[in-house]
């Protein structure tokens, strides 16, 4: 029977952001405004629970805006589903980082 | 950055370039929004200082990787395996000690006898066991109360000064043993006061020449005043550390019985 992971308020808060198109740390951090010292292992753990993936920004593009490359983060297939649990659990997480759909 | 000395080595180089790539785009932010105003100052510490969370939790969590068995730690399954070992180990240590001390209550009764008949000895006395197993005796019973054996010089009015090996006793030490005490006849006119003396028979034959009446002799064993109260039979003498005689303890505190062998 696989692990389940643990779907705590953090990680709802993270996967919310994600979802709503923060995509990297500090955009992330920012936007929860949870400290970094919380935000970094989080998304670590998450990462290793396969409910987000990340990748680097290509470097020729951050040359190109002169600064240095991100690492961005996408939900997975469980990071949605996880997601969507959470949204059920904590219901006000879609009012406090509304999606672009809901923005829009 | 000071955290990446806790990260794991084949981490290290993403985990700094991560971190650097984040502090600057936070400097950005705090340069761009108020020009280094105190608080911008503080986000930016607070900020730095987590990546020591991070590096501490990368870590430990290496450490839980390379060792499985430390997620069971602490658990109440763990605490009950140690505890039915800590169990087992004091039964066994337990069943140990029991065999040891069965197997010196055997020596106690049925004591080995060595010849001394290596070095010379000019102690007047029968050495019914070596010098040094007399000692390694000596030292294995002085552990217990009722049976201690040392050396004393005697001396009496009608015997010249000698050195006995004497073994100091509980009074009841030839009853638990079943061993006759003999000539105990005139025993009732002892004084209680005095420690008691029971000699071995060769003791007897060769200080005392047979001398019947035997009880009541005054004996001075070392600087104690001491009576003698009996004889043990000569084949009764396989007592440990080749003690001559006996000097029980008195029946009060102060009391000793003895027996003694001085050639």
């Amino acid at each position: 029977m696989a692990k389940q992971p643990r779907l705590t308020h953090i990680t709802a808060l993270i996967l919310q952001a994600i979802d709503s198109g923060f995509v990297y740390g500090f955009s992330i951090m920012e936007m929860t405004g949870l400290p970094s010292g919380t935000i970094y292992p989080a998304m670590r753990r998450m990462e290793e629970d396969q409910l987000i993936r990340s990748r680097w920004e290509r470097q020729a593009i951050a040359d190109r805006e002169q600064r240095p490359a991100r690492k961005y983060y996408q939900l997975t297939t469980a990071g949605r589903t996880a997601l969507e649990a959470s949204r059920k659990r904590y219901p006000l997480i879609e009012r406090l980082i509304p999606t672009a759909e809901a923005n829009s | 950055m000071g955290a990446s000395f806790l990260v794991p080595r084949r981490k290290h180089a993403e985990w700094s370039q991560e971190w650097r790539t984040e502090l600057w785009y936070v400097l950005r932010e705090c340069l761009s929004k108020d020009r280094a105003r105190p608080r911008s100052i503080r986000e930016a510490t607070a900020f730095c200082l987590g990546a020591y969370q991070d590096a501490i939790w990368l870590r430990r969590r290496s450490w839980q990787k390379q060792q499985p068995l430390s997620r069971a730690a602490g658990s109440a399954y763990v605490c009950l395996l140690l505890l039915i070992c800590a169990l087992l180990f004091t039964w066994g240590i337990a069943h140990m000690s029991s065999r040891v001390a069965a197997g010196m209550s055997r020596i106690q009764v049925y004591p080995r006898r060595v010849s001394d008949t290596g070095t010379p000895c000019d102690c007047p006395f029968d050495l019914t066991v070596g010098r040094a197993s007399f000692e390694a005796t000596r030292l294995f019973f002085d552990g217990f109360s009722h049976y201690q054996i040392t050396q004393e010089t005697v001396w009496s009015e009608k015997m010249p000064t000698s050195k006995w090996i004497v073994a100091q006793a509980r009074s009841d030490f030839f009853d638990v043993l079943h061993l006759p005490v003999l000539f105990t006849d005139s025993v009732t006119r002892v004084p209680d006061s005095l420690p008691h003396v029971v000699l071995s028979q060769d003791t007897w034959i060769r200080n005392f020449g047979r001398k019947r009446n035997i009880a009541g002799t005054k004996l001075h064993l070392g600087s104690v005043d001491a009576i003698v109260v009996g004889i043990i039979s000569g084949d009764s003498m396989g007592f440990p550390g080749g003690a001559n005689r006996r000097r029980p303890r008195r029946r009060s505190a102060s009391g000793c019985l003895a027996r003694g062998t001085g050639r």
